[in-house]
């Protein structure tokens, strides 16, 4: 990753924007400004990790100093600043804000910060140490930059996307429908081809989630509480299931789930598979530069009420994806973002049949310039998996 | 919990609390969520009353099947609001709020460390409501755990451990082997193992080999673990939604003198804050005893971290085990003490243990294996498999 023109990207929106400096608190957003991947921030909250990004000279960084030798060999920013942990971790770190800060131009700066992930205390403590500072939420103007992604963004996103399901081919390859397999050893599978492809092995929600039984097909996340793995019931002929994994390498994600059937596929799972290819296919003639978000979402809601699909439109179309599994910009109702090219996004639609089963595949799609483009498929998606029925 | 939590309540004169927090939330629900952290924006609230029946989650309606699978007993009111910031959420919330008619309407709120733009939006849809920052009362409750609350921590502790034993059982006949075992398999099969001792989920992953080792974290290696080094394995797991802070280290092939000596002074110190655990001392004394008994002994320790902090619905949590930390040890007040030293290339050495203080002292918790003694991975099979 060229973090250099994430760099230059982030100053040029700082300087339009009138900004002196934007400090970034949200881990996400810190990560994405530093290069720095920290899985383990995102947990650690009262732990501040911050990025500055000033109109002009270079990036800053603040976090415990015990971080700091993986921000140094993870990160690419050379400015350092540590506090020692302690129950004031809020504080140090706004005091070093404070001394970096001050080295800004005088009189009224003005200075964002990513309101929308920055916890009240730090606000308020801000307010108090700099007061001279004009704070401004600069949470758009973050979300606008990690939406449309640089060349090397792109490419390694991408190349996630081909390595995933170029590894979830790999594990279900091994599945023959009359011998034992479980949903535990698949997802199991899934991780362990995903590593011998080359991805990076973290933890958290890098997990391989596998529903194939009655009880877990009916929820989106079965297995509760124990997201982190999948059951040990065997899976049954005539089954359907869902497979899903996150995968990640230089703090960038791959979100994929694809459909496997243990045999012919019924009359009833053809249709209802026919009905995710349907929503992803709609949503594929849809995506293009200019359109809304909420714009895609609404054409395709009207085309899956005109045709029946039992669609949960709830949840979602789809959402970016980045040094998040999840991000914005988002294929809903709510989401006025307009599409640019170089977004990334994961469609995720999700159906739930008569039977109340819960079945989505999610597909990576790069906006083009004229449309857009389907990223990672290592087979063709517009049928299931099928396994061989024996050996 | 439920009697300390009305106490809390009534002492606030509060009728109500709000949390956001994902990890207040899980303390105050029993509902385990998946990966609220990890979202863009936080998803689901919880309010909990006086009166347990208007108790409420709000939450996305995918998870609505979850919190009622975990046996969550309240309210669950679906919320979607993709890709409109919190406005829906905050709207959900208010509505439930309005539905209550709380008079005089004093609520808590785990505010400090909520994010600022969803703090002003709640008082902006509620402006009735006296909204009172209960982030600290909450900690200090979250603090001092029940005896089921130290079971569950108990069990993800040896669940940590044994998963440690396994993956390590399963490498070391191959630390000779010409092909070697990949550092990435190793920690993988920790991962592994964790669920296969019921672990519901796992967090920070690393396995660090020579002077590697020497950083607290850094990215995922690839690569073979090479015989003659010192290995610092760490990770996070949860069980049912409580957590386990583990690190362990390893040598490979046989150790050499320095390597033993240096383990051995790493194990001293923690002896030296195990000792030190007691009830009515402060976390403060705990950490200042390891520095005068690392001057004393002229052992060098790695000072940054502190040396250790509490655990429980989130991997690291108060009280913190730092020079700042006048917390007063208490009975039920469960502690990860994690010392770091150096080895003879720098690397840093760290076996954790977990404790719970008890009236008299303090009780082990990771008690699967004992590890005072440097663990030697030796062995040629060819693919033990």
């Amino acid at each position: 990753m060229n973090i250099q023109t994430i760099l230059e990207k982030a100053q040029n929106a700082v300087r339009k924007e009138k900004f002196d400096a934007i400090v970034a608190f949200g881990p996400d957003n810190a990560q994405y400004l530093s290069g720095a991947n920290l899985p383990f921030s995102y947990y650690r909250r009262d732990q501040v990790f911050a990025v500055v990004i000033p109109a002009e000279g270079q990036p800053l960084l603040i976090c415990p100093g015990e971080w700091e030798s993986a921000v140094r060999e993870i990160g690419n920013v050379k400015k350092i600043l540590t506090y020692r942990a302690s129950t004031q971790d809020a504080a140090a770190a706004v005091s070093l804000l404070k001394s970096a800060l001050g080295e800004l131009a005088g009189g009224r700066p003005v200075i964002g910060f990513d309101r929308m992930k920055t916890a009240r205390q730090i606000e308020i403590l801000l307010a108090e140490a700099l007061p001279s500072v004009a704070w401004k939420d600069c949470s758009a103007l973050l979300d606008d930059l990690r939406m449309v992604k640089d060349a090397d963004e792109v490419a390694l996103l991408e190349w996630l996307a081909d390595e995933t399901d170029h590894a979830i081919n790999g594990a279900i390859h091994h599945v023959t429908v009359d011998r034992r397999t479980t949903a535990l050893t698949m997802a199991e599978e899934l991780r362990v081809h995903s590593q011998e492809r080359g991805v990076d092995l973290i933890g958290y929600h890098a997990a391989a989630r596998v529903a194939g039984d009655q009880k877990d097909i009916v929820a989106m996340w079965h297995n509760a509480p124990r997201f982190g793995y999948s059951r040990t019931d065997d899976f049954i002929p005539g089954d359907v299931v869902r497979m899903e994994i996150k995968n990640s390498l230089h703090g960038y994600w791959a979100d994929a789930a694809r459909i496997m059937v243990l045999g012919d596929p019924t009359p009833e799972q053809r249709e209802a598979y026919g009905w995710l290819v349907f929503l992803r296919e709609a949503a594929l003639r849809f995506i293009q530069p200019g359109k809304k978000c909420c714009e895609v979402y609404r054409l395709v809601k009207a085309e899956a009420d005109k045709a029946g699909i039992p669609w949960v439109a709830q949840i979602g179309l789809g959402h970016g994806i980045g040094v998040a599994p999840v991000e914005p910009p988002f294929l809903a109702d709510g989401d006025e973002t307009v599409l640019r090219e170089n977004m990334i996004l994961v469609l995720e639609p999700v159906i739930q049949t008569d039977q109340g089963a819960v079945l989505y595949a999610k597909d990576t799609v790069l906006v083009t310039p004229s449309g857009c483009r389907l990223l990672g498929w290592y087979k063709d998606w517009r049928e299931p998996y099928i396994p061989i029925p024996s050996i | 919990m439920d009697s300390r939590f009305q106490v809390m309540l009534s002492e606030n004169r509060c009728e109500a609390i709000l949390a956001l927090d994902p990890a207040n939330f899980s303390y105050l629900s029993g509902i385990t969520l998946p990966y609220p952290q990890q979202f863009p924006l936080l998803q689901a609230a919880i309010l909990r009353t006086k009166n347990q029946a208007a108790d409420v989650v709000i939450c996305p309606l995918e998870w609505v099947h979850l919190t009622i699978s975990q046996g969550w007993q309240g309210q669950t009111v679906p919320c979607s609001g993709q890709g409109s910031g919190y406005e829906r959420l905050v709207d959900q919330i208010a509505s439930a709020i309005k539905d209550r008619k709380f008079t005089p309407g004093r609520i808590g709120l785990d505010e400090s460390i909520l994010p600022a733009t969803l703090v002003e939006l709640l008082k902006n849809a509620l402006p009735q409501i006296t909204w009172i920052d209960l982030t600290q009362a909450l900690t200090d409750l979250r603090m001092i755990k029940s005896e089921a609350e130290i079971a569950l921590l108990e069990e993800a502790c040896r669940q940590a451990d044994r998963a440690y034993v396994s993956a390590l059982n399963h490498m070391e006949a191959s630390i000779n082997d010409p092909l070697g075992f990949d550092i990435w398999e190793f920690t993988e099969r920790i991962r592994v193992h964790m669920g296969e001792f019921c672990g519901s989920g796992f967090g920070n992953l690393l396995t660090l080999q020579g002077e590697d080792a020497c950083l607290f974290y850094a990215s995922p290696r690839r690569g073979v673990l090479q015989p003659g080094n010192l290995v610092r394995s760490e990770s996070t797991n949860h069980h049912r939604g409580y957590w386990s802070s583990s690190a362990r280290t390893f040598v490979t092939g046989q150790p050499s003198a320095r390597d033993l000596a240096a383990y051995g002074d790493n194990i001293a110190l923690k002896n030296v804050a195990h000792d030190a655990l007691l009830p009515g001392k402060t976390c403060k004394s705990v950490y200042q005893a390891v520095v005068d008994a690392a001057e004393e002994k002229g052992i060098e320790f790695w000072a940054d971290p502190g040396v250790g902090h509490g655990v429980g619905v989130s991997e690291r949590e108060a009280p913190f085990l730092t020079p700042d930390d006048d917390s007063i040890l208490c009975p039920g007040m469960v502690v990860v003490l994690a010392v770091y030293t150096y080895g003879p290339k720098r690397e840093l050495i760290c076996s954790k243990d977990t404790y719970v203080i008890t009236e008299n002292g303090s009780r082990l918790l990771s008690w699967y294996r004992n590890w005072d003694k440097l663990y030697v991975v030796i062995g040629d099979s060819a693919r033990h498999g």
